[in-house]
């Protein structure tokens, strides 16, 4: 029996390695349509201003490791810590709401011209909601991405996500709904596109993010985001980002972020 | 000779997947003990973070019809001043100390921490008013200062421009009132996020009152003061 769990487990994790090799998009290291294997470190900053008692800065440090159990199969965990500080002086640091997510690929063509995935993401309450660390509730994210490399030096990424809070924490009055740092409604569906273009191993990429509403529409928002980045295949890559809402609900002021993901 | 050699080089090859598969696992088990880890920490630390925030809000009931004894009310502009809110601790005895200070500093209680102060007049609109840091202790009242803000004094007190009988009006009144309006507020020894919200009622302002009369101002911040209440 041993033997048969042993086998199964290094078919599984030979072949979450070998699946890889085929596909040009993943290659690339700029974007973890299919599953893949990785461990990331993402520090963000920003500013937030809701109004004259919810106005003040916040710094984020997550950890984020996901795991392809097989070649279309993969887990992740996103743990963030959070500094809020407050235009009044008072501070808060702590963890934020961790993020489980499973990610199952459902086509890929054979050199990867075009790949798509679908998951289901889970946000715990673990984050204090008093403090603005926290949404003080639980969320499910059902979300389908993919991902296409017409060019060897352009890749086109997109993201559907819907957003919904499975319990309705009552808000501090005149405070956002949702943490602080990730304000947003009880259920909200966000669009991602992403066009990314590669000059040998350094690589800009421009997004544009919708986010959509369902309780209201003065909460829909757009925003638009520039990352540069650094990425050696199949082993490590660095990114600077830059993030700012451009129309609709601002939930923060302009937001930067660095990041570091290593290939295991 | 060559098979007993062609037989090692395949166990050798069986031995390199064992460790590779024992790398993966040793490093799925290290992953998932930097999770747990990381999970047992966290607990948030507050930094600067007074014990207890009480924040005050106002919120004007939609009005669906004002009557007054010309009739039909419609306001166009209000303002109120508050210049001051203040929660105020319940009675626990008069003492020499509490009989020679006045009554915001009872208890040793500073001002600061349980008044809030502003200094300009409030649209009649669902605002919010601002917040004090109050020590732990039970609160009973909470006592609305209705006075020309510092700020604007030329604005006055209350501020009321509308129509009645197809005549235009404007009520103005540097009056002072203070409302107390009866809490019941429990600040323990665990940190506490109290909204308090102060609901006004203008469909009774001008219960009684004739907006074009001389004394239409203190009549109408007499039913002002009743028409408050406090929301917990």
């Amino acid at each position: 029996m041993r033997r048969w769990i042993a086998t199964v487990a290094f078919l599984a994790s030979t072949a979450a390695v070998n699946a890889h090799a085929h596909h040009v998009v993943s290659e690339t290291g700029i974007e973890w349509v299919e599953p893949v294997s990785t461990a990331e470190v993402t520090t963000a900053a920003s500013t937030f201003g809701f109004n004259d008692d919810f106005s003040g800065t916040w710094q984020t440090v997550a950890v984020r490791a996901e795991w392809s159990f097989t070649n279309s199969f993969s887990a992740s965990a996103n743990i963030p810590w959070g500094r809020v500080r407050f235009d009044d002086g008072r501070q808060a640091i702590g963890l934020m709401d961790v993020e489980f997510n499973t990610k199952l690929r459902l086509y890929a063509s054979e050199h990867g011209g075009f790949i798509a995935s679908a998951g289901l993401g889970a946000g715990l309450p673990t984050g204090t909601f008093e403090d603005g660390l926290g949404s003080g509730h639980f969320e499910l994210a059902p979300f389908v991405v993919v991902s296409s490399q017409p060019r060897n030096w352009l890749v086109i990424n997109g993201l559907v996500v819907s957003k919904h809070g499975l319990s309705t924490e009552e808000d501090v009055i005149d405070g956002p709904h949702g943490s602080l740092i990730d304000p947003h409604g009880d259920v909200e569906t966000d669009l991602a596109i992403s066009a990314a273009v590669l000059w040998g191993s350094l690589y800009i990429k421009s997004e544009a993010r919708q986010l959509l509403s369902w309780q209201s529409a003065d909460q829909h928002s757009t925003a638009a985001a520039l990352e540069v980045g650094y990425a050696q295949p199949r082993e490590f890559r660095f990114a600077l980002r830059g993030d700012t809402w451009v129309s609709g609900w601002s939930r923060s002021g302009p937001k930067v972020s660095a990041s570091f993901a290593y290939f295991f | 000779m060559r098979r007993n050699a062609a037989v090692k080089i395949v166990r050798k090859n069986v031995g390199s997947h064992r460790l590779q598969y024992g790398s993966i696992l040793r490093k799925s088990l290290k992953v998932f003990g930097v999770w747990v880890v990381m999970a047992m920490v966290g607990c948030s630390v507050r930094i600067d973070w007074p014990e207890h925030r009480v924040a005050f809000h106002l919120e004007p009931m939609p009005a669906d019809q004002m009557m007054s004894s010309r009739g039909a009310v419609n306001i166009e502009h209000a303002t109120i001043g508050i210049s001051s809110i203040e929660l105020v601790p319940c009675e626990t005895g008069l003492s020499v100390y509490d009989l020679l200070i006045p009554s915001a500093h009872a208890h040793g209680i500073e001002a600061s921490e349980t008044m809030l102060l502003r200094d300009a007049p409030i649209p009649l609109q669902t605002a919010k008013l601002g917040a004090v840091s109050p020590p732990k202790g039970r609160y009973c009242a909470v006592r609305v200062n209705v006075q020309a803000c510092e700020g604007a004094p030329d604005k006055g007190s209350l501020t009321i421009s509308g129509t009645v009988d197809d005549q235009k009006f404007t009520v103005q009144t540097h009056a002072r009132t203070d409302i107390e309006l009866p809490i019941d507020l429990e600040l323990g020894s665990d940190s506490q996020h109290e909204d308090l919200v102060l609901v006004a009622h203008p469909n009774q302002w001008f219960d009684g009152v004739d907006p074009l009369s001389v004394d239409a101002d203190v009549q109408i911040l007499q039913n002002l003061s009743l028409s408050i209440e406090v929301a917990q």
